[in-house]
This record gives structure tokens, C-alpha cells and sequence, in this order.
């Protein structure tokens, strides 16, 4: 980098969250219209093919034609069996909440060190807050968000946790940045920009 | 010391020492080695790679060719670098190249003795005959030969590091045109990457002295360099080399991060990767000094005139005392200006051009050209005029100015040929990939001002944007090879290639220039005959009667600069080759101590040795003992695990699937066969029914994502009317093997809210229920034979489930078994994996045509029905048992008659598996045999020519353990 530019500082939280629901959810034939006019009535979540939108608590993450991944923090008592009852007939539910590690990076060098991993252009005018995508980081495959202005979530496919750590603390070094694990828990509070 | 008292870019304040081939020099920060060198009078870098001559610096960039070195020691060495590219840093340590003991003397520059032979084409005359020496004597010495430099051996003790980057406009070079293309694009408001291979922004403004905008041409570089790091939309990389242009607008640059330090800070990068999107890219990579080749113009003193400036000017080093310039171009006037400026002795100017009357310098002019050189440092050149007259001048350096190649290499790496220009005498691109254009010298414009503007130009930006420069006249010179020499005249310093070897080539047919590139090594060395090759075409045009435009030049491939493999492979070496895929229970395998092993990306546990034991076998034969007696536990959650759920669910099922899926009940499980479309076995499982649309399939853990593919190719492609819904679950679900006679009780021990009888979970059943407020799936699943269930759990439950089966299993004497044990479980049962399911198998082949349903279609029916996939003769699966207990079977050991002789072509078949089945008391195997099935009792060798061994064995069942299935039932 230019010689002259200090190195940004970065923070990056590592939280993996057993009390995190993940749904992969994909509409029934014909019945993606119906589906989206259930999940808004119920949860305010305006479904878009792409990007993240969100509602009640809830995040849904466009992940393929018809498909999205649904993420609900400290889901109420039967989340998953009440929405397989809302959405019944008009989407098969899968249970995904012990298939993602959920990773929030946040701080100014957040975007300079996922840049490092993933070759999708972050920045802010190409990846805006509520901007998602599936990719692969040191050849772990991830999802990724914008969340806010300087934080990104990154679900990484469990089993792969610990290459992906590996990833980030030598990536953190290598560009002379902070890496903080944090305490704090993530939080999913969600931009309503929809990518 | 040639040190100049005053000027140049080099910090005075700032002494550096740096050691070069033992003993310790000085320099400033802001030399290059190579300047710094210079600066104390050493001129012999090392030696050539064929002739052993002596070599120094040539060049004062990327291009140079000779002054290769071996920079740093130990682990850190790093061989060919090029000293006129090395920053120079506190406590550099470097060595001299292909020489011994040393670069003056050099023992082995007896090889120019040999030199007569050493011509085009020498291995491939030489080497001929008698064949049989090729691999035992021929290659061994042409390998020992080959390269320059070593390598240290040793570990990379640093770390490289990896980016990318963004960019509507890609600016590759920092010189004038690239910077006015950058100042132009970055007020715009574009997003502009801007890569510089120097430490500093300006190209050839650091070299030259010219004047922009009223202000020194180092200044306005400056001050534009200060101007773009405030634009919010330009980013600047320096120390950044661009090396590879490839499809779709995607670049790769090594950007030197901490290459001018002797050791990065522990994490720091030596280096980084840069992979480049850019939307459009200006080449503005300048150009390359050409050579004029003449006898002995190898000699250390003979310098690119364009060297020698940067030398005076930029590092303030006087490259000699006593100086001549040999040019043919109006650049090389310009260079005996500020050599002589900078007090060094300008003796003459030679031009055999017969336009040109003066020098701007006031140098003596000689109309002429130099024929030879003397003295193993530069002494005396000697110089032909016009009339043919020969005379000697006593100088130490010659500058050789004989034109200028584009820098179009990255150009070409699509693919692209470059054109001759007859306006600039030289190759230029005028047809660059999609997305690209090129500027400045790059594009052919070589005077300064013609390069500002066309920097402005090619960004889209305004003319007044344009900076004004001081006049100057072009650098064109046709390419120029001086006959009647009689020393050698090299082409290609790097490769020893001379002009004898070109028409030597030339004679024998090598008349294309890639041709002649091949069989003269022209072009093929590190530099890739940058600043050199052109003469060597313009040579063969010349021999061959035609004109350089017909001959054309060769097209640079990628990496355009030398590349280390270590930037490349970046984070992913070691045990970090590979991401690695871990079980939610690897941390208790690991505290019990379990050997792991690769399984793709997924490490399981392969056995898990307890103290005393001190072979594998002894463990496994322990584990495997252990379930057949009582109880193990094993982690299966690496198998693929599919769901399916939608009202078509059944119906894809059938069609995915060789056998009838859709006449599974709910609460029931079935193992299934899958073909592959050309019929051959594509993968097996067990299918579960869990509601009257939902169903979970398992698949082998290798074959978990093509399984997937397969299944998303039908879904989507095959029949997207069907209204089905299918993901990998298997990163949910962690799933535990509990089998041997005493499973049932253990599970009902864990779980004792759940009923576990035979009844509510028979064999082939399964079971929802819920653990610790988590779902839970119980299968009534054997692979071993034994009564056993499959359990699973969210992964985030699995290390608790596995630690609680286990405390719960000991009061059974459970153990926890692995890979091996599995395997020893599954061959001693008969049941197929990876070994049998070797993609050249069919569903009789393994037993199971019976499988094939003949009530439905499916992928692979018809084609499994091809003559030669139902040949009676295909080889089968069989059980097979060493006739002697105590031999031993291995798997890929060839199935061969008795008394036949062993040839390939005897071989009936192979072992796809062998183990030690304790409950056997030996050796045994599955194997497939031709026309196995009819064979049963027959005795066939198994030959391993691989460990030399020949062991009888008896065709048997594929089932050695508990043929009726009575265990399995319970």
C-alpha cells in the first residue's frame, strides 16, 4: 500500500452462537408469491432475490434462485417448527443452525482485510450495507454481508472454522492490523437496504 | 569511489552498509544495489551461464540481464535477483552467481574453451546416441548444469501474503504517461489503481533531466504523486510489479512489502499477491533500452546508455571515468549531454548514422560503429569510422544507445502479436486485448511530451490537463548488428546466445522466430530477452533475406517479471496446503489420542491407539474385537447428508436411484444404488423416509459433492417440473455409529425417555425424537453387522452427544473405533466402499442387479444395459482368504489364474480391500474376479508386483461375518 497510509485499525469479533437459528428456506413451485406475502405478514421480511433483508429479529439472505437463508438471534422456543407451520405448503424448511459459524468483523480496516480473503468487490458503492454474497475465503467457502457502514458478517460453513480462523488472524498480521476477539455478542440488528 | 559530490535522488544523510561476496561496502538509502556497486567500483557482478565470462551491470531496471545475484544467506538466500531492482537496506548481504571461487577468478570458465561446441542446438546434436545414456548419464549432467544460482534448500522461514483489488481504471506504470493518465482519471472521480515496480513514482523522470510545467521532471513527479494520494478515488501500489494480464480484465502483481528489510516482523509479509479487476488498463510501462550487438559487447563497462543516465543522475554514481557512447539514435546524444554534465569524460560519440553531423554535447563525433572491446573490466573499445578505418580509444565505460522497445510484454499475454512499426523501429501492439490501451512509450510515443499528452489522452482527459515539456527529439534507431567483429557479439547476455548461434539456427532451418527461440534459448531466459531479442529477430530477418515485419517477434506469456513460487502459494503450504474440514467431536478424538487421517478435506479419526499398543493393528484388531463383543463408537458425520423435502420428493428419489424409493415407508430406511448416466455405479447410501415429504439420503464421504451436483443437475436441469427441495445438510448434523450387541442398551441408557426397542426402531427404522431440547434422528443402520444405530444431533450438540455415549459406554467396555476399524467391519461383512466403488463398476458387477428396478426408469438404465456392462466374463465381486492363515492379502494385488504366468495380461481381476479380520483370525479381502461368482472355492493367485509378493488365495462369499444377518436384526 502507499507508504504513507497508517494502518487501519480493525476489530474483529469471532462468536459462534449455538442459540442462533439458520434456515435454509426454498419456495414450492409456483408459491414464492404466497410464500413472501406469509413471511411479510408474519415477520416483516420484504424477500428479495438478492442481498439481505430483514424484519422482526429476523435476516433473509437471498442465496439462489428461490432460496434463502433465514437467520433469527435468540430465536423464541420453536422458531423453526412455528415457521415450518407459517410456511407450510408454500416452502420446504432445513434446519441449518449448527452448519454456519457466524463471524461479525467490524472496524475502518474491516472491508481492507475481507477484501484480502474474497474476490468480490466491497466497496461501499458495489457492496453497500445489506449486500451479500456466497463466496469462498483461503478456499472456505463463506457468506457474506454488510450489516453496517464498517461491519460485515461472515457465516462460515462450520466444519471449515478453524482454516477460517487461521485465514484471519494471519491476514490481520500481514496487513499490520489489530485482531481484537471480542467478547460482545454479535448482533443482527438489520439494515433494511436491500441490495 | 565513483561516487558524484552532489545531485541525485540518494539520501546523503542516510549511510547504509551492505556486504557484497564477503566484504562490507557502503551506500545510501536510495541506491539500488547495482548503484551502489558502481559507487565503489565494483563493476564484475558474476559470470555468465555458459561461457563463464565476466558480466556487470547492464541496465538500471527490471530488464537487466546480467548483474543476477544471490541476495541474502541461509534459509532467506534468494538466487537471480537483479541487483539493479534490489533496494538498498542496512546489512544487505549478497553473492556473486555461476563462478568459483569468485567472479574475478572463476575456475570454471574453462567451459570457454569448450565454447566451439557449445553452439545452437548442442544437447540435441550432442546427446544423440547411444540412447541407453540418456537417463543414466546425459540428463543427470545436463540437469547438474542447468540454471543459475541454487536454491538455499531450506524452509521459507518468511510468509506472503495475498489481496485484491478493484479498479475502474488499472494504470500499469508510473512514469509520465502514467501519472498524467492517473492525475486525469483520479479528478474525474474514477477509481483508478495506479501499480509502480519502483519504490518511487516517475519512470524515467528520476533518470533523465527534463523540465515540465517550468518545474525539474523529479519535482513534477512529486508533486503528482503528492496530488493522487490526496484524490479519495486513486490508489497507489509501489514496490508492485505487474506480471500477468489474463481473461476478463483480471491482472496479477507481487508487491514487495518488506523485500528491502533483511527480516520482516514475525506475521509481516515478505511479499504480497495482488489479484486485479480492472474494468479497462493503460499500459504506460514505458520502454526498454535496445542494445546495439557488436564483438565483445558483454563486457562489464558496456552499459545502456539509458543506464548510464540513471546512474549520473538518479543515484549520482559516475558508472566510469573515462566514457564513449555508441549510439544510433538521437537518445544517445542526450545521455553523452549528461555524462559529461556530471564530470565524467566523454571521449567520443560514435553514430554511424550519416545524417548526423554534431553532438549537442559538443562531444567529438566519430561516424563509425565499435567492432571489439579489451580488458576483463572495459580498458580500450576498438572503433570502425566510416572509411573502414580502425582505431583504439582507451575508456572504461561504453554507453550503447540503439533504440527503444515498447514495453508490451503484458500486452501480448492474451495472446496478441505485436506489429513492427516502421515509424519507431520497433514492435508495438496495435490491436491489445479488450479493455486495454496502452500509453507513453509504451504505445510508441517516446518523447516526453508526446507521452504527458497521451496519458491525458487514453484517461479521457482535457488538453489543458496536458503538462508542457521541454522539447526533445525521439529515441528511434533501427535495429543495429555490427558485421565484421570478430570477438563474439552477444544477443541474449542472460542465455550466452551470440550472433553465430542465430545464423548458425538460421542455416539449419530455424527460420520462425518461436522456432529459433526454441533451439537457441533466445529470449528464454529470465528477462526474457527484454531489452536484447529484437536484435536477434532483426538478425534472422537480416540472414534470411526478409524484412523484420514478415519475421515478427514472439509473444510474451505470464509471469512478465520472475515471480517467486512462494508469493503464489501464499497462506496455503504445510498443513495449511488445504483448507481442513473438522468434526464437531475432533476435539475428544484428539484427547483420546486418536491417529487422524485425510479423508478429502475432512480429517477423521483413523484409530485410536491406547497405551501398550504399539502397532496399528493392534489397536483396530482391539476396536473391531470390541464391537463385535460389545459396543463402539464411531464418528460417520463426514458421510454426505442430503435432504429432500417437497411433494415430488419420491418421485425425484426414483429417478435418482437405481432401486424403488418411493414405496419407502415413513419411519423406514433403504439402501440405495445410484447410477451415473453411462450406467457404471455412481455412488451408494441409505435413504430415510422422515415425514410423507421429507426423506434424508446419505452418500460416501469422497462422493458427498458430486452426489449433490448430481442431485441439484436433476432438480434443475433434468426435470425442473418436479416440485422438490433438496440441500446439503451435512454441516448440520454431526451423526455417531453405535454398534455391536450392546448398542441398544447403551442408546437406551442415554436416551431413556425414548423407546428403543425392536419394536419402535426395527432394523432398517428410524426414529425422531429430541436431546437436550435439540432434534434428534435415530437410523437403525448396519455397517458393521452388528446391531447398531446411526445418531444424529446439530452439530453444536455433537461433541456433547459423543461425550455422553461415551461416559455411558463405559460401564460396556465401549470403545471408540476409527477408519480402519470401520474398514475391517464392513470387508469382514461383505458391504462395498470406496475400494469397490471405483467408478468402473456395475451393479452386478458388485452383486446387485437384482437392485435395478425394472417398475421404473432412472438415471443410467438404459445405458446400464450396454452389452458390455452385462457381460457375463466382467469381473465380480467375491470374498477372498489367504489359503495360509498367517499370509498376508493387500489391496490392488492382481487376480491372476494358478500357474499362469504373471503378465498384465493374465490378470482376471484385482483386491479392491484387505484387512486383518480378527474375526476371521486372518487376512482376507474383497476383490472383484472375472465370472466371481461361479468361481467360489477356486484357488487364484494375488500378485502384488508392487511388494513382491504371490499369495494363494480361496474365492469365497463376500461375506465373511454373520451371512444370514442374524446380528443385525438383534
Amino acid at each position: 500500500m502507499a507508504e504513507d497510509v497508517a494502518a487501519p485499525t480493525v476489530t474483529v469479533g469471532a462468536h459462534e452462537r449455538p442459540d442462533f437459528a439458520i434456515a435454509t428456506v426454498m419456495a414450492r413451485k409456483g408459491a414464492r408469491a404466497e410464500l413472501s406475502r406469509r413471511l411479510y405478514a408474519s415477520t416483516g421480511i420484504a424477500l428479495a432475490d438478492r442481498g439481505v433483508a430483514s424484519g422482526d429479529g429476523c435476516l433473509a439472505i437471498g442465496i439462489g434462485p428461490d432460496a434463502w437463508l433465514l437467520l433469527c438471534e435468540d430465536p423464541p422456543v420453536g422458531w423453526l417448527q412455528s415457521l415450518e407451520s407459517l410456511l407450510e405448503g408454500v416452502a420446504s424448511m432445513f434446519d441449518q443452525s449448527s452448519a454456519y459459524v457466524l463471524f461479525r468483523l467490524s472496524g475502518r480496516g474491516a472491508e481492507t482485510l475481507l477484501q484480502k480473503g474474497v474476490f468480490v468487490d466491497l466497496d461501499p458503492s458495489r457492496f453497500p450495507v445489506g449486500c451479500c454474497v456466497s463466496s469462498t475465503i483461503a478456499k472456505v467457502p463463506i457468506i457474506l454481508w454488510r450489516s453496517e457502514a464498517d461491519v460485515f458478517e461472515c457465516a462460515v460453513t462450520r466444519s471449515y472454522r478453524s482454516s477460517f480462523q487461521h485465514w484471519l488472524v494471519a491476514a490481520t498480521t500481514a496487513s499490520g492490523m489489530e485482531y481484537v476477539h471480542a467478547s460482545v455478542p454479535a448482533s443482527l440488528e438489520s439494515p433494511r437496504h436491500i441490495c | 569511489m565513483s561516487r558524484l559530490g552532489t545531485g541525485g535522488s540518494i539520501d546523503r544523510t542516510r549511510p547504509i552498509a551492505f556486504r557484497f561476496d564477503g566484504r562490507t561496502y557502503r551506500g545510501f538509502e536510495g541506491d539500488s544495489l547495482a548503484s551502489a556497486l558502481l559507487a565503489n567500483d565494483v563493476r564484475l557482478i558474476g559470470r555468465s551461464f555458459k561461457y563463464h565470462r565476466p558480466r556487470g551491470i547492464l541496465t538500471a531496471g527490471a530488464e537487466e540481464p546480467n548483474a543476477l545475484v544471490t541476495l541474502r544467506s541461509g534459509a532467506r538466500a534468494e538466487p537471480n535477483m537483479r541487483a539493479t531492482t534490489i533496494e538498498l537496506y542496512e546489512g544487505l548481504e549478497a553473492s556473486s552467481q555461476n563462478c568459483w571461487p569468485g567472479p574475478r577468478f572463476d575456475l570454471m570458465a574453462v567451459n570457454r574453451l569448450l565454447s566451439p561446441i557449445f553452439v545452437a542446438g548442442f544437447y540435441y546434436k550432442t546427446f544423440m546416441w547411444p540412447s541407453s545414456l540418456w537417463e543414466k548419464l546425459y540428463e543427470p549432467l545436463i540437469r547438474r548444469a542447468a540454471g543459475l544460482g541454487r536454491l538455499s534448500g531450506k524452509p521459507d522461514p518468511d510468509c506472503y501474503d495475498r489481496s485484491h483489488a478493484f479498479a475502474d481504471l488499472l494504470i500499469v506504470g508510473g512514469g509520465p504517461a502514467g501519472l498524467t493518465a492517473a492525475l486525469a482519471a483520479g479528478r474525474a472521480g474514477i477509481r483508478v489503481l495506479l501499480v509502480e515496480e519502483d519504490r518511487q513514482l516517475g519512470g524515467r523522470l528520476l533518470a533523465e533531466r527534463h523540465t515540465i510545467d517550468g518545474m525539474p521532471g523529479e519535482a513534477w513527479a512529486k508533486q503528482a504523486a503528492a496530488e493522487l494520494r490526496g484524490l479519495p478515488t486513486v490508489t497507489l501500489l509501489t514496490r508492485t510489479s505487474l506480471f500477468g494480464a489474463y481473461d476478463g480484465g483480471t491482472y496479477a502483481a507481487v508487491e514487495r512489502v518488506f523485500d528491502h528489510v533483511i527480516e520482516p516482523l514475525p506475521g509481516q509479509p515478505r511479499q504480497r499477491l495482488w489479484k486485479i479487476q480492472a474494468s479497462r488498463a493503460i499500459l504506460a510501462t514505458g520502454a526498454v533500452e535496445r542494445p546495439i550487438t557488436f564483438g565483445g559487447n558483454d563486457r562489464p563497462g558496456v552499459m545502456m546508455a539509458s543506464a548510464a543516465q540513471a546512474y549520473v543522475n538518479r543515484y549520482a554514481v559516475a558508472p566510469g571515468r573515462r566514457a564513449a557512447v555508441f549510439t544510433n539514435s538521437d537518445s544517445g546524444h542526450a545521455v553523452a549531454s549528461d555524462l559529461k554534465a556530471a564530470g565524467v569524460e566523454v571521449v567520443a560519440v560514435i553514430d554511424p548514422r550519416p545524417n548526423v553531423d554534431d553532438t549537442p554535447s559538443g562531444v567529438p563525433l566519430i561516424r563509425g560503429v565499435v567492432v571489439g572491446t579489451s580488458g576483463r573490466d572495459l580498458r580500450a573499445i576498438k572503433v570502425r569510422d566510416s572509411q573502414g578505418a580502425v582505431r583504439s580509444l582507451a575508456v572504461d565505460l561504453l554507453a550503447v544507445a540503439g533504440g527503444w522497445n515498447p514495453a508490451i510484454g503484458i500486452a501480448s499475454h492474451g495472446g496478441a502479436r505485436p506489429v513492427w512499426s516502421a515509424a519507431v523501429q520497433a514492435f508495438v501492439m496495435d490491436a491489445p486485448p479488450p479493455g486495454m490501451m496502452l500509453a507513453g512509450a509504451a504505445a510508441g510515443r517516446f518523447t516526453l511530451a508526446e507521452a504527458l499528452a497521451d496519458g491525458v489522452e487514453k484517461a479521457g482527459g482535457a488538453r489543458s490537463e496536458i503538462p508542457s515539456a521541454t522539447p526533445e527529439r525521439a529515441g528511434v534507431a533501427e535495429p543495429l548488428i555490427v558485421d565484421g567483429c570478430r570477438q563474439k557479439a552477444f544477443i541474449d547476455f542472460q542465455n550466452d546466445v551470440t550472433t553465430d548461434d542465430v545464423m548458425l539456427a538460421e542455416r539449419e532451418g530455424y527460420r520462425s522466430v518461436e522456432h529459433l527461440k526454441r533451439y537457441t534459448t533466445l529470449g528464454m531466459a529470465t528477462d526474457q530477452g527484454k531489452a536484447t531479442q529484437v536484435n536477434g529477430h532483426a538478425l534472422l530477418a537480416k540472414q534470411a533475406g526478409r524484412a523484420i515485419a514478415e519475421v515478427g517477434t514472439i509473444a510474451a506469456r505470464p509471469p512478465y517479471s520472475p515471480v517467486a513460487l512462494g508469493v503464489l502459494v501464499g497462506l496455503h503450504r504445510a498443513e495449511n496446503l488445504r483448507p481442513t474440514r473438522r468434526t464437531a467431536t475432533h476435539d475428544w478424538a484428539a484427547e483420546r489420542g486418536a491417529i487422524f487421517v485425510d479423508a478429502g478435506l475432512w480429517k477423521r479419526a483413523q484409530w485410536f491407539p491406547r497405551e501398550g499398543e504399539t502397532v496399528w493393528l493392534e489397536s483396530v484388531t482391539r476396536e473391531a474385537r470390541t464391537v463385535r463383543r460389545s459396543v463402539g463408537l464411531c464418528d460417520v458425520s463426514t458421510l454426505g447428508k442430503i435432504e429432500l423435502c417437497g411433494p415430488d420428493a419420491p418421485v425425484l428419489l426414483d429417478r435418482l436411484y437405481a432401486n424403488m424409493m418411493s414405496t419407502l415407508a415413513v419411519g423406514k430406511c433403504r439402501y440405495g444404488l445410484m447410477l451415473r448416466e453411462d450406467g457404471f455405479v455412481l455412488d451408494d447410501g441409505t435413504v430415510a423416509r422422515l415425514a410423507e415429504d421429507r426423506f434424508v439420503l446419505t452418500t460416501t464421504t469422497a462422493n458427498a459433492m458430486t452426489v449433490m451436483r448430481h442431485v441439484d443437475f436433476a432438480v434443475q436441469v433434468l426435470w425442473p417440473d418436479l416440485d422438490v427441495q433438496a440441500v446439503s445438510v451435512t454441516e448440520q448434523w454431526t451423526q455417531i455409529s453405535v454398534a455391536g450387541p450392546n448398542s441398544r442398551a447403551l442408546l437406551q441408557g442415554a436416551f431413556p425417555d425414548v423407546d428403543m426397542s425392536d419394536a419402535a426402531i426395527p432394523f432398517m427404522g428410524n426414529l425422531l425424537a429430541r436431546w437436550r431440547d435439540a432434534p434428534m434422528r435415530l437410523f437403525r443402520l448396519s455397517f458393521s453387522g452388528e446391531l447398531a444405530y446411526e445418531v444424529a444431533v446439530p452439530a453444536n450438540h455433537g461433541d456433547a452427544l459423543m461425550r455422553t455415549l461415551a461416559d455411558i459406554g463405559e460401564h460396556y467396555g465401549c470403545v471408540a473405533y476409527g477408519t480402519e476399524t470401520l474398514g475391517v467391519l464392513r470387508i469382514e461383512k461383505g458391504h462395498i466402499a470406496g475400494g469397490e466403488l471405483n467408478g468402473q463398476v456395475t451393479a452386478g458387477d458388485l452383486g446387485m442387479a437384482r437392485l435395478l428396478s425394472t417398475k421404473k426408469d432412472f438415471i443410467g438404465r438404459t445405458m446400464a444395459g450396454r452389452a458390455a456392462l452385462v457381460d457375463p466374463d466382467r469381473p465380480r465381486l467375491v470374498g477372498l482368504r489367504p489359503v495360509a492363515d498367517s499370509q498376508r492379502l493387500t489391496a490392488g494385488a492382481h487376480l491372476i489364474a494358478r500357474n499362469r504366468q504373471v503378465i498384465a495380461a493374465h490378470t482376471q481381476g484385482h483386491v479392491t480391500s484387505a484387512c486383518f479380520s480378527p474375526a476371521m483370525g486372518q487376512w482376507i479381502g474383497l476383490g472383484l474376479l472375472a465370472q466371481g461368482a461361479e468361481r467360489i472355492g477356486e484357488r487364484v493367485s494375488a500378485v502384488s508386483p508392487l511388494r513382491n509378493s504371490v499369495v494363494e488365495v480361496e474365492v469365497c462369499g463376500p461375506t465373511f461375518v454373520d451371512p444370514t444377518g442374524g446380528r443385525l436384526r438383534g
